[in-house]
């Protein structure tokens, strides 16, 4: 069984990684397509 | 940035990509035995168009003249980029089933440090390229070192 705090973890890098995306690639992508 | 160190930079961007790229085909190869995890094919997509985006801004700026002074912290940027490239996906599968998240959950720490060392080390070297360029030229600090005035 997965614990508490390897779920709040997770939920903590998917928030990071979606910051970074949008902050980095994907925000250059859209302004270079755009 | 002349066509020579652009090349030297593009082998340094190109092997990374190569090695994710292998490793991404190996999984492929596997895909029975894989159990696979979104959140890792995230990183390892993030960590690949960074790369594309590193280039690409080194790519634009083939006509400004480099020296080594500038060269080299950009070869520390692209070192620490390699490194994330080879972690975020796994290299050695073994006989065994792979399951990505136990993956994940292993190399997080290793992918994320060096993530922000890789962050931090290109926004500190730029603000200092730029306080650099701006001590160069600025013609009011300039004309105070030389004593001159209106």
């Amino acid at each position: 069984m997965i614990s508490m705090a390897v779920v709040r973890r997770r939920e903590w890098h998917v928030v990071g990684l979606a910051v970074l995306t949008y902050t980095g690639p994907l925000g250059w992508l859209s302004r270079s397509l755009g | 940035m002349n066509d020579n160190v652009l090349v030297f930079a593009s082998i340094i961007v190109g092997v990374a990509v190569a090695d994710q790229l292998t490793s991404l085909h190996r999984l492929l190869k596997r895909r029975a035995d894989v159990r696979w995890d979104w959140l890792l094919l995230w990183v390892a997509a993030l960590v690949l168009l960074t790369q594309l985006q590193i280039w690409w801004s080194l790519a634009g700026q083939r006509q400004a003249p480099i020296t080594i002074g500038n060269f080299l912290p950009m070869m520390v940027l692209l070192v620490l980029l390699f490194l994330l490239a080879a972690a975020s996906l796994p290299d050695e599968l073994g006989d065994q089933r792979i399951d990505l998240r136990d993956y994940y959950r292993q190399q997080s720490r290793y992918i994320w440090t060096l993530y922000a060392l890789a962050l931090s080390w290109l926004i500190g070297s730029q603000m200092i390229a730029v306080a650099i360029a701006r001590q160069r030229f600025s013609p009011s600090e300039n004309m105070m070192e030389s004593g001159s005035s209106f």
